[in-house]
């Protein structure tokens, strides 16, 4: 050990010496002016109203009017409603006043004249004037157990403070109410694929189409009115600076908010430090954020990086934000044929719903092509579809409004035409040699059973077996179900093969 | 007081099989950054290594750069043109910040520059008090520094965390309504201004001149 240096021991001692002097100072300073936190207004919003009037629900307004004033020292005070009134008036909230007068409607010697009164008496001139603090100090006297925001716990616990402590502040028993709030109800910021208030990552090799289809089931969503679009801010961090503007002119269209690094002063490094503010803040609640890709956003090969990007992205959810990130899968495919996703397990271990987008086929030619891709879900948290599909059309010099306004999801019973489509081309790829084979030998008049397989097996080189389970596979006259050739009766009742003719040509 | 580029050896280590990075920003800001990784067995010995550093420093604060270093190592095998935090080796410094509290587009006043030298000593008394060895000091031509060496504490997110709440605990305790501890600059890549450079930034004016990093020992 150098003794000239700093030990990672002295940095703890440190750290606690410094914290039990801080914690000690702070107590000190709220003792010395009990009433300080009481001089904070709290801002005009729901959870506040909320707060306001569950302190209210405690306190009965079924007393005399007494003289402004509330006289906390007093086990259970009376003579205090004129108090609480004028605290609610000194909060100059708009809907102060209302609250006022629904708790004061609770007694039976509400008067609307009374009330007018009292309220219009509070002057906001008075040197000491009753705060909402007394309210919630009386409402605990009566039972209430306040959350007092102006006093919110630290996000890290006091190292001085016994475990025991510790333990007790992460407690969550006793916030249901408060966690229902944050709560959101199954609704899809992509239907049948990503719900509100959870993260979900898609996966998918590059040209699959994912940009594509991601904007088009978020419009799909915001069109609708599912989702307001203006909450939908979609961080488009792998374009170019062209693909980038025709993707702002469409989301400029459905009311959407694209950020694009390098623009605006906006880096994409800035996103998880934004994301922990929204959620510290309070306003992460029914924001939708679309990262495209997430490599662009963290380190996915890092496992420290990919964790830490995790933890804060668990906190924008658990405050009532989305996530919604595209991702690379790697070059490897699982045993299904299906993309395997690039990176650290992190990403997917911490993901409430992860797809995986496959093409299963891109059929047309150089000037206009169909594609088809498939969404597979590999884990779910919610009523999120197994598998959906869709296709689109990419033709040569066309917008990209245009290729936008191509997709289409596909229903089951295309689905599993599809499936089955795409289950026949991989057999028709895998059985092409031999299937050349026998259909060259049908060409030059080899079309008995027998001599066609001891044909085929010379020309491909195939075992008997093989060839036998090509030629019965693709037998019959449907060429669009991959038959290439039919087995019929000819003269003398004799079984002889001949060749299928494409649609096209008959 | 002068400074001369070469006092940063006395802060910055070059140990074998690490790097350091200069990076550089034009005080405009309308110029491209500018980094450099400069890694001894490039060069024929050390100390011609820190000759190129010093020699690529000077140049670029002629032309305007404000000029920066990482304190800690660097992996000498960085494949990236900046370092980012996996890429130091281990910690080997701590830095502690102090800056005049609100708006610091423009350069420091010289009573800026004595507050934050008089907090630089209250906080240096304190730490000795705690058994803590004496840091190296530099007036960073806005605020003060204070460079206190580190045990080779290893660079994970245990010490990174530990850093950033000390930092925190500190500005709690000593920053006050002239002064502050800048909290952020945790970091394992952190980069620290270069003594014997001049820093610029906003408008320079009489009483706010551009000031070159000096080390006090």
């Amino acid at each position: 050990m150098n003794s000239l240096a700093v030990t990672e021991q002295m940095l703890r001692d440190l750290e606690i010496s410094l914290a039990a002097i801080n914690n000690s100072e702070l107590i000190s300073k709220l003792e010395k002016d009990n009433n300080a936190l009481g001089k904070i207004k709290p801002k005009e919003c729901r959870a506040e109203a909320e707060r306001v009037i569950g302190a209210l629900k405690k306190i009965s307004p079924d007393v005399s009017r007494g003289k402004g004033n509330i006289e906390l020292s007093e086990d259970k005070p009376t003579d205090y409603w004129l108090g609480v009134i004028w605290a609610l008036a000194d909060l100059q909230w708009k809907i102060g006043k209302e609250i006022a007068r629904k708790w004061s409607q609770g007694s039976n010697r509400f008067t609307e004249d009374g009330f007018e009164a009292a309220w219009n008496s509070y002057d906001p001139h008075y040197r000491n004037p009753i705060s909402i603090r007394s309210v919630f100090k009386l409402a605990e006297k009566f039972g209430h157990s306040v959350t007092d925001t102006s006093t919110k716990k630290p996000a890290t616990p006091d190292p001085t403070a016994s475990p025991l402590a510790i333990l007790n502040r992460f407690s969550l028993t006793g916030s249901s109410a408060q966690m229902k709030k944050q709560m959101l109800a199954d609704v899809f910021a992509m239907e049948g694929i990503a719900i509100l208030g959870q993260w979900t990552t898609l996966y998918a090799a590059p040209n699959t189409g994912k940009t594509l289809l991601a904007l088009w089931l978020l419009e799909e969503q915001i069109s609708a009115g599912i989702i307001d679009g203006g909450k939908v801010y979609y961080v488009n961090a792998d374009d170019t600076y062209r693909g980038a503007v025709h993707k702002i002119e469409l989301a400029e269209k459905w009311g959407m908010h694209m950020l694009v690094p390098g623009h605006n002063d906006f880096k994409a490094s800035l996103i998880p430090a934004i994301m922990e503010k929204l959620a510290n803040a309070g306003e992460a609640r029914g924001v939708v954020l679309v990262l495209d890709t997430l490599k662009k956003f963290t380190d996915l090969m890092d496992k420290t990086a990919a964790t830490a990007f995790g933890v804060t992205a668990r906190e924008f959810i658990a405050a009532g934000g989305t996530l919604i990130c595209l991702a690379h899968t790697n070059k490897h495919k699982d045993a299904d044929g299906k993309g395997i996703y690039s990176g650290t397990s992190d990403i997917v271990d911490d993901s409430d719903c992860m797809f995986v987008i496959d093409k299963l086929s891109a059929e047309g030619n150089d000037v206009s092509k169909a594609h088809t891709v498939e969404f597979t879900n590999k884990k779910a948290r919610g009523d999120v579809s197994s598998t959906a599909m869709y296709t689109y059309v990419k033709r040569t010099g066309e917008p990209y409004s245009a290729l936008l306004g191509s997709v289409k999801r596909i229903g089951n019973a295309e689905v599993d035409a599809i499936k089955k489509a795409t289950e026949r081309n991989v057999l028709l790829a895998q059985d092409e040699e031999i299937i050349r084979a026998i259909l060259s030998c049908i060409s030059k008049g080899v079309i008995t059973k027998s001599e066609l397989i001891k044909a085929a097996m010379a020309e491909a080189d195939a075992s008997k077996t093989r060839v036998k389970n090509v030629l019965e596979r693709w037998t019959g006259d449907k060429y669009q179900e991959g038959q290439r050739w039919a087995y019929k009766a000819g003269e003398h009742n004799k079984f002889s093969y001949s060749l299928t003719t494409p649609p096209s040509k008959s | 007081m002068a400074s001369s580029i070469s006092q940063v050896w006395g802060i910055i280590d070059v140990v074998a099989g690490s790097a350091i990075e200069l990076r550089a920003f034009h005080f405009t800001g309308k110029s491209k950054v500018i980094s450099r990784v400069f890694n001894p067995v490039d060069f024929e010995s050390v100390d011609s290594m820190k000759l190129a550093f010093e020699a690529l420093a000077l140049d670029l604060n002629g032309k305007g750069y404000n000029i920066y270093v990482t304190i800690n190592p660097v992996n000498s095998e960085l494949q990236s043109s900046s370092a980012r935090d996996k890429d130091i080796l281990y910690r080997c410094l701590l830095l502690i910040d102090i800056d005049r509290a609100g708006v610091t587009k423009d350069p420091a006043t010289d009573a800026d520059i004595e507050a934050a030298k008089s907090l630089a000593k209250e906080i240096m008394k304190y730490l000795a008090e705690k058994g803590w060895p004496k840091p190296t000091q530099v007036m960073s031509g806005n605020g003060w520094h204070l460079y206190y060496k580190l045990d080779r504490l290893s660079n994970d997110n245990d010490t990174t965390e530990l850093i950033k709440r000390v930092l925190k605990q500190l500005a709690k305790r000593f920053d006050n309504s002239d002064v502050n501890i800048d909290t952020v600059v945790y970091n394992a890549s952190r980069i620290t201004k270069v003594p014997g450079t001049i820093m610029r930034k906003g408008q320079e004016a009489p009483d706010r001149p551009f000031r070159q990093a000096v080390v006090y020992e």
